[in-house]
């Protein structure tokens, strides 16, 4: 039994000596020289070896690869009776030859105008360049500000204030909402220890539009009484009604305590929702007294 | 391979054997350029120090003043207005009384407060002058804290606010009064940062004169 290498995996062996193999390394055949740059001249092609004759086409411009499209005639001309007389053909030699290198190639009009134009003055590149800072600075803040407005008004929608007719009612969320009357609270409820205040009371009526306004009896909606300035009173609830739903109507009853001088001035402001009305985002009905 | 000649790309232009000579620049403009390019250099790298770090960028917009000064912000309005140590809280309610003793000691910092435009609840925390924070204490009932209720534009809302603080930390203690911070907290919150005035021998003849027992409704 013959002794095991512990490393041969039995997959690869070494070739023999004398097989050639892509692994073991063999000498190189150098290569002759050859001509690389600038390329070598075409191999002349014997006359005759050709069948198409191909013309040369002189004067070709680098830059118009490709002809302009020929306009369609009107009227296709008649077939000649007869092949019209070829034009000379130019000597097969002349059609693969390098073009003379001591013509030297058109510079378009407009490169050698550029060359010439006078350099700028110092002071006004200094502008050109201080103003582009400028512009992209602007630019990048305005773009950021605007992204951030955008990101900050998904989360808190812009508030827009419906006014709502006294007497009227509007809808608002799950329910159509009306203001019975705001009026002072009965005398127990007053608070004699702080006399710049005064204690509202606020009757409001809604209506459900729809089954999902019965959850307006527990979480209750953000109701506020407002001044014209803007400044804003919570209204809490004393009494809800005991159930709402699509098409019934429910009475809520608020207090809500606001300075004296403005108690016939304050009008019952509303959101769906007491979150929005933290933020006050989102729409809300205003109601006239 | 056969090319073409319209196809294949011409040498590069030489450069004119002559050539425009090389305006010449004095060293001194040379060296003078170098410094200047290092101290842009070192300008650019030290402006990045100052670099707020996200912490930072979300720190409140603080007020600051002294005992009863009034701290005015743009949500809210606060001002101290009294200042006790006890041992021992009573908080008198309807129908229970309930009794908050500690080894440490008892701050009770009354506050008054106010909002431009929309009602509001405020909380507060302590600032010690080594930057500890204290929170206000759970053992008094929160509905005779301050916290537990509304302050609303056109008048004062005056509340207490209860800490336990061991006796060493209260000289130089801060009191901080921001709205409740939201899940997602908002940047650029408002606060007022109140020094209550207790140096260290203010604070070592406050905490001996505290009282048994502060009695407080709530």
């Amino acid at each position: 039994m013959t002794e095991q290498n512990p490393d041969d995996t039995g997959v690869w062996r070494h070739p023999a000596a004398g097989e050639p193999s892509w692994f073991t390394p063999s000498k190189r055949v150098p290569r002759p020289d050859a001509r690389v740059w600038p390329p070598p001249p075409p191999p002349s092609e014997p006359p005759g070896s050709s069948t198409v004759p191909i013309p040369v086409v002189r004067h070709a411009s680098r830059n118009q690869p490709w002809p302009p499209p020929a306009r369609p005639m009107a009227v296709p001309p008649a077939m000649p009776e007869a092949p019209a007389p070829r034009p000379p053909e130019p000597p097969v030699e002349a059609a693969f030859a390098p073009e003379p290198a001591s013509e030297p190639t058109p510079v378009p009009v407009a490169a050698r105008r550029r060359r010439r134009r006078r350099p700028m003055p110092k002071a006004a590149k200094i502008g050109i360049q201080f103003s582009g800072a400028v512009i992209l600075a602007c630019a990048f803040v305005g773009v950021r500000g605007y992204d951030a407005l955008g990101q900050y008004r998904e989360k808190v929608p812009a508030a827009s204030e419906r006014h709502v007719p006294k007497g009227r009612s509007a809808p608002l969320g799950n329910a159509t909402w009306r203001l019975v009357g705001i009026a002072l609270a009965p005398s127990q409820f007053q608070t004699p220890e702080t006399p710049d205040r005064e204690m509202m009371q606020i009757e409001v009526e809604a209506t459900g539009l729809n089954a999902d306004a019965k959850y307006y009896t527990s979480s209750l909606p953000g109701f506020y009484l407002s001044d014209k300035a803007g400044r804003m009173w919570l209204a809490l609830a004393s009494k809800t009604p005991e159930e709402l739903g699509a098409g019934k109507t429910g009475r809520f009853t608020l207090m809500s305590a606001v300075p004296k001088a403005l108690e016939d001035q304050v009008e019952l402001v509303m959101w769906p929702s007491e979150h929005e009305g933290k933020d006050q985002s989102g729409p809300s009905l205003r109601f006239a007294r | 391979m056969v090319t073409h000649p319209g196809f294949v790309p011409d040498a590069p232009a030489r450069p004119s054997p002559q050539g425009a000579p090389r305006a010449r620049v004095p060293v001194w403009r040379r060296v003078l350029g170098a410094i200047a390019g290092l101290a842009l250099a070192c300008g650019a790298v030290y402006v990045q120090s100052l670099v707020l770090t996200p912490d930072q960028l979300n720190d409140p917009i603080t007020t600051s003043g002294g005992m009863h000064d009034e701290l005015v912000t743009d949500r809210f309005s606060t001002r101290v207005e009294r200042l006790e140590f006890a041992r021992t809280v009573r908080v008198k309610q309807t129908y229970t009384t309930d009794e908050a003793t500690t080894d440490n000691i008892f701050l009770i910092v009354k506050v008054g407060a106010t909002t431009p435009r929309r009602p509001t609840r405020l909380d507060a925390h302590l600032l010690t002058a080594d930057g500890l924070r204290f929170e206000p204490t759970d053992r008094v009932a929160a509905t005779a804290s301050m916290a537990d209720k509304w302050v609303q534009p056109g008048w004062w809302r005056s509340g207490f606010f209860f800490f336990e603080v061991p006796k060493p930390a209260v000289a130089g203690l801060r009191l901080v009064v921001a709205e409740p911070e939201t899940l997602f907290g908002d940047t650029w919150v408002a606060e007022t940062s109140a020094d209550l005035g207790l140096d260290e021998t203010e604070a070592e003849r406050m905490v001996g004169a505290a009282k048994d027992v502060y009695e407080v409704t709530g």
